[in-house]
């Protein structure tokens, strides 16, 4: 039993003997001593203390005994650091007082002071974790005691960084965080810091928690580091978008931002850490671009001035800049749509000018170089053509232009597309000649502007057209005048190419729709029967063996009534429609005309072929006794039908007769507006005067004589008699009403015919929700004038196909079968 | 390059994936077994009273936290010198509070290498070869007659690999020592002493076994024995422990019932009634995890 009382002391003898053993290795340990030492050793003591129920005792020693460590020589080494220029900083005076090269001396040797303790402080204690190994398995896991480690980087927590540098100061974290952030300004402000010595400090932080429970989001970096960090940056990038807005361009502040914001996230590698990357690049986003960008784009040197010099890449920038902060770009878009929106008004206007601007604007009439001889009126229309034509390649020049910006600048974003696209479209529909003068802009190329292009080439300008098609919401209007002048173009024969004809036709088939298209090819498909049936014309005449060498030759288009706009070639009177048919044609001519109505009608019974007298062209070989050299000569004459007759004429008389001009009319029966103009090129144009009139004058009267020129000489042996207005021009006034009439009427049917389909569909539907689905169907073809639709439902309703509900919530119609 | 076929297998019959398993596995065994005694390879010297053995850190280092951090470089002097010296106790004492009996030590390395090991033939060591001095282990094997003290040898080597954090052979220890049913009164009362004085007294294993083992003897001589009087009078806790458990407390240790208390594991914070240990790093029943075991009664 003594013995066993002994066992008891001895327990407690042996305790503070083994623990005084531990102890003094510990101390060697921490002042760097331990190559002595002999793990097992230790290891065996401290496996003792806690073999023998002492473990709780050896943890709280242990803890003791770093706690004092701590305070006492750690602390003081760290405190003996923070010299004078330091000292200052917490309370904002510092700054002033010491130059930032004697702060960032002083801070840094801070800094590698404690860095150095906390790695130490870490070394020493993975020594002690391995010594005391068995207690942190068996008592610190029995008792839910943190592990020594733990333990002791709680402690260096408390006894370093949360106590006061001297007594009613901060504590030193706090001086760390604001030598920290000094360090960090001094970076940006161009100084080379030590971001090393920084980042280690960080890992402290980063490794130390606010409790001992070590909860990953109270780690003292998130705690009492960061909060700061990012609060002084925000004042900062304030301060500085504020003074960058003021004192430099547009582009600079974009590279400078730029460079910022990548600053910044390298700072976060090298200096900070990773964590905070997204934090503060949300910070500097918002105080240099968030709050800033609008302020930005309206700069004299923003983004009005960056498209105006092609600025490209400070477009670019800018760009950049904001899809960081806004995925929808809006405020640059806004800022673009609206440049584009005055660039495209300053478009329309000056084609709305130009459109009516007097006739005889001197510049206009050179740079145009129109032909003399032609009438006011005429030149005035030439004049607008090429407005036309102008205004067509503006609206391609700009949009090129914005396509490029955005392309290079803009990385082809999609929103900032579609906002693009909006914008164009607007200009594009804002001018109420848009359709008509697309229209031309392509007639113009299919006859001149193609002629010398590749293949490639033409590809782009039709392209290019389309490009313009494609915004255009009234396309029933488009349809309207592409029709008109691609039937000058075919039956002129006007067009270079009818394979780049019918490769247009095909693209806007890509684009508008199969219905669009129908009517179009429908005129090709005439030209290509017309052909086919000019050519079975012949053989069947050849046939006949009827081989009179003086027989004239005949070809035809055969034209379907309701595809070809045939009003574009009417002059410009209503009434002469029922004169056409009863010109009197010689016999020559009346002959073939019978002859070929006889073929056609046995080919295609029960058609009528009406003759268009006014669109057709003749070949006419003419003899003039004296006109090469006063030698006689013959010319082939290429002139309009009524041409041809009135100088067919001619042929049956003897060479002094003179006929009146109603005397003609009589004989002939051709209008007299087309008879006049006729006569004009035969009689006034001096290079195709073939008659002779009395008096001479330009105005053809009436009682004014003709007779048949036998002086006229040429040198040209082809000639060509001019017809007046037959290419493609502008619209007038008055035919621009009338077009717009004709329009109308058939939007009236389109509508009528699109609300009888829905409410055959729906048998009864409420009127706001019948607009709607109007409006939706048509919208491929145009924008229907909701009033229009309300008086084609009246008068559907007038002709009873539909009636009103009478009882119904809301206003509602019912379809009547 | 046509016999690349071994010639027990038939071409069409390849071997199944556990089979081939098997065989890599039994292939590493044995090359870690062979190892066993090397010293061409040996990277690490642990001494023990008069044994020199000659280990392979990667063999031995593994597997026992202790020698992992006593060899690391640049802390302490095992790390520099590459020897670790642990104290041996006196030849043929039971006190190994404070050191280590060489020849627990002996059998502990023996296990690494081998997965297992033998308490009796001596001569046959493998270590042999290893010792720098043949005449030691000689002389150590004549003075410890080995096949006299099992089970006082099966808890030496318990209480080793307590000491030294092996698991898996602290099992094994425990399971020779539950299988030892007869043994002589003098190797029960020094296993006693060493159970009961070189481990803590959470670890309960073999305290139980002994603990149940003398209540359950049909005669009183056991305790009249006077090794085993005076075995149980040198253990502070144990006749306590005796009379407790003699009263019918239900509990073997007086300290914890196993029936009545519950481990919470950390990982997935279920309950498990039959807990693997009584505390510390233990497999879940649950999720199987190797995680801290935290009583709760």
């Amino acid at each position: 039993m003594a013995n066993k009382f002994k066992g008891l002391n001895g327990a407690d003898v042996d305790f503070e003997t083994t623990w005084k053993v531990l102890e003094t290795a510990f101390k060697e340990i921490h002042t760097k001593n331990a190559s002595a030492l002999s793990f097992e050793e230790l290891y065996r003591n401290a496996y003792k203390i806690v073999l023998k129920k002492k473990g709780e005792e050896l943890y709280n020693n242990v803890a003791q005994f770093e706690a004092n460590w701590l305070s006492g020589e750690v602390r003081n080494r760290v405190v003996k650091q923070l010299t004078a220029p330091l000292l200052l900083l917490t309370d904002g005076t510092g700054r002033s007082l010491a130059t930032s090269a004697e702060r960032r001396v002083a801070g840094e040797s801070f800094l590698r002071a404690l860095k150095e303790s906390w790695e130490d402080h870490q070394v020493c204690m993975g020594m002690l974790t391995d010594v005391l190994m068995y207690m942190d398995r068996v008592y610190c896991t029995d008792h839910r005691q943190p592990s020594i480690f733990a333990k002791a980087m709680g402690l260096f927590r408390d006894q370093i960084l949360r106590s006061p540098v001297r007594p009613e100061s901060p504590d030193l974290i706090e001086v760390l965080t604001s030598i920290v952030l000094d360090q960090i300004q001094m970076h940006r402000d161009g100084e080379r810091i030590n971001s090393h010595l920084i980042k280690s400090n960080v890992y402290m932080l980063e490794g130390l928690y606010e409790s001992d429970q070590e909860v990953e989001d109270e780690k003292l970096y998130l705690r009492l580091f960061e909060p700061y960090f990012l609060q002084t940056s925000a004042m900062f990038y304030r301060e500085e978008g504020e003074r960058l807005l003021k004192e430099s361009d547009a582009g600079t502040y974009c590279k400078e931002a730029k460079r910022r914001i990548e600053e910044e996230s390298d700072r976060c590698r090298s200096t900070l850490s990773e964590a905070t990357t997204v934090k503060i690049q949300r910070v500097v986003e918002d105080e240099l671009i968030r709050h800033k960008i609008k302020g930005l784009i309206e700069m004299d040197s923003g983004v009005q001035y960056m498209v105006d010099n092609d600025k490209l890449y400070e477009l670019g920038l800018v760009f950049e800049l904001e899809a960081r902060v806004d995925a929808r770009k809006t405020e640059l878009t806004k800022a673009i749509q609206k440049i584009i929106n005055e660039m495209g008004t300053e478009i329309n206007n000056v084609a709305i000018n130009t459109s009516q601007a007097p006739p005889t604007a001197p510049a206009a009439q050179d740079e145009h170089g129109d032909d003399k001889q032609k009438p006011g009126s005429t030149r005035q229309i030439n004049q607008q053509t090429v407005a036309a034509l102008k205004w067509v390649e503006d609206v391609l020049a700009l949009k090129t232009r914005f396509d490029n910006i955005w392309k290079t600048a803009f990385a082809s974003d999609q929103t900032v597309h579609t906002a693009l696209e909006r914008s164009m479209g607007e200009i594009i529909n804002a001018f109420s000649r848009g359709s008509e003068y697309i229209s031309l802009f392509i007639d113009e190329n299919m006859k001149k502007g193609i002629r010398d292009k590749t293949e490639a080439e033409i590809d782009a300008t039709l392209e290019q057209a389309i490009t313009t098609v494609r915004y255009l919401q009234d396309k029933d209007i488009f349809e309207t005048y592409y029709k008109k002048h691609l039937c000058k173009r075919l039956l002129l024969k006007k067009s270079q190419s009818i394979d780049v004809e019918k490769q247009m036709i095909s693209r806007m088939k890509i684009e508008l729709g199969n219905s669009f298209t129908l009517k179009l090819e429908a005129m090709f498909k005439d030209m290509t029967l017309s052909e086919e049936l000019t050519s079975g014309y012949r053989k069947h005449v050849a046939q006949l063996g009827d081989a009179d060498p003086k027989r004239v030759d005949l070809s035809v288009n055969v034209l379907t009534s309701m595809t070809w706009p045939l009003e574009a070639f009417r002059g410009a009177s209503e009434d002469e429609r029922e004169g056409r048919s009863n010109i009197i044609f010689p016999a020559s001519i009346e002959r073939i005309k019978s002859g070929f109505e006889q073929f056609y009608s046995k080919k295609h019974s029960g058609r009528k072929l009406t003759w268009q007298t006014n669109m057709g062209d003749a070949d006419v070989k003419a003899h003039f006794p004296r006109s090469k050299n006063g030698r006689p000569m013959t010319h082939d004459i290429n002139c309009s039908t009524y041409a041809m007759l009135i100088l067919l004429l001619f042929n049956s008389l003897p060479t002094t007769t003179s006929l009146t001009l109603e005397e003609i009319q009589a004989r002939t029966n051709i209008p007299e507006n087309d008879l006049k103009r006729n006569l004009q090129s035969l009689a006034v144009a001096p290079k195709t005067r073939f008659l002779v009139k009395e008096p001479m004058s330009r105005e053809i009267n009436a009682g004014d004589r003709f007779t048949y020129n036998e002086g006229f000489s040429s040198k040209i042996i082809k000639i060509k008699v001019g017809v007046v207005s037959a290419g493609n021009k502008v619209e007038g006034d008055r035919e621009r009403k009338e077009t717009e009439k004709k329009n109308n009427d058939s939007r009236g049917f389109a509508i009528e015919a699109a609300v009888v389909r829905i409410m055959k569909q729906r048998k009864s539907l409420p009127h706001a929700q019948l607009l709607t689905e109007t409006i939706t169907q048509l919208s491929t073809q145009f924008k229907p004038d909701v009033n229009m639709i309300k008086k084609k439902i009246e008068s559907l309703i007038e002709r009873e196909y539909l009636e009103r509900i009478e009882d119904a919530a809301v206003p509602s119609y019912k379809y009547l079968a | 390059m046509a016999s690349i076929s071994p010639e027990r297998h038939s071409p069409t019959e390849p071997p199944s994936k556990d089979k081939a398993t098997q065989m890599s596995q039994k292939d590493l065994s044995n090359g870690i077994s062979s190892l066993l005694g090397d010293t061409e390879y040996s990277d690490l010297t642990i001494m023990c009273g008069q044994h020199k053995f000659r280990v392979h850190k990667a063999v031995v280092c593994p597997r026992s936290e202790f020698f992992r951090t006593a060899r690391k470089k640049g802390s302490f002097k095992e790390g520099e010198l590459g020897v670790i010296n642990l104290q041996a106790s006196s030849v043929g004492s039971s006190d190994v509070i404070d050191s280590d009996d060489p020849d627990a030590v002996r059998l502990m390395l023996v296990y690494l290498y081998k997965q297992d090991y033998t308490v009796v033939c001596m001569d046959t060591d493998d270590f042999a070869t290893g010792c720098d001095d043949a005449q030691a282990i000689a002389a150590s094997a004549g003075t410890f007659n080995a096949s006299d003290r099992i089970l006082t040898t099966h808890a030496k080597v318990f209480a080793v690999a307590e000491k030294y954090g092996i698991r898996s052979l602290k099992a094994l220890a425990h399971h020779y020592f539950a299988q030892q049913t007869n043994p002589t009164p003098e190797d029960l009362a020094e296993a006693i002493k060493v159970i009961f004085t070189t481990t803590p007294e959470h670890v309960r294993e073999l305290r139980d076994i002994v603990i149940k083992y003398i209540l359950t003897q049909q005669s009183p001589a056991i305790l009249e024995h006077p090794n085993i009087e005076a075995a149980i009078q040198s253990v502070d806790t144990l006749a306590y422990e005796l009379l407790k458990k003699s009263q019918g407390a239900g509990s073997y240790g007086g300290i914890r019932s196993q029936d009545s208390c519950s481990h919470i594991c950390s990982r997935c914070a279920r309950k498990m009634s039959k807990p693997t240990r009584n505390s510390c790093l233990g497999d879940c029943t649950f999720c199987g995890a190797d995680a801290w075991l935290t009583f709760k009664s």
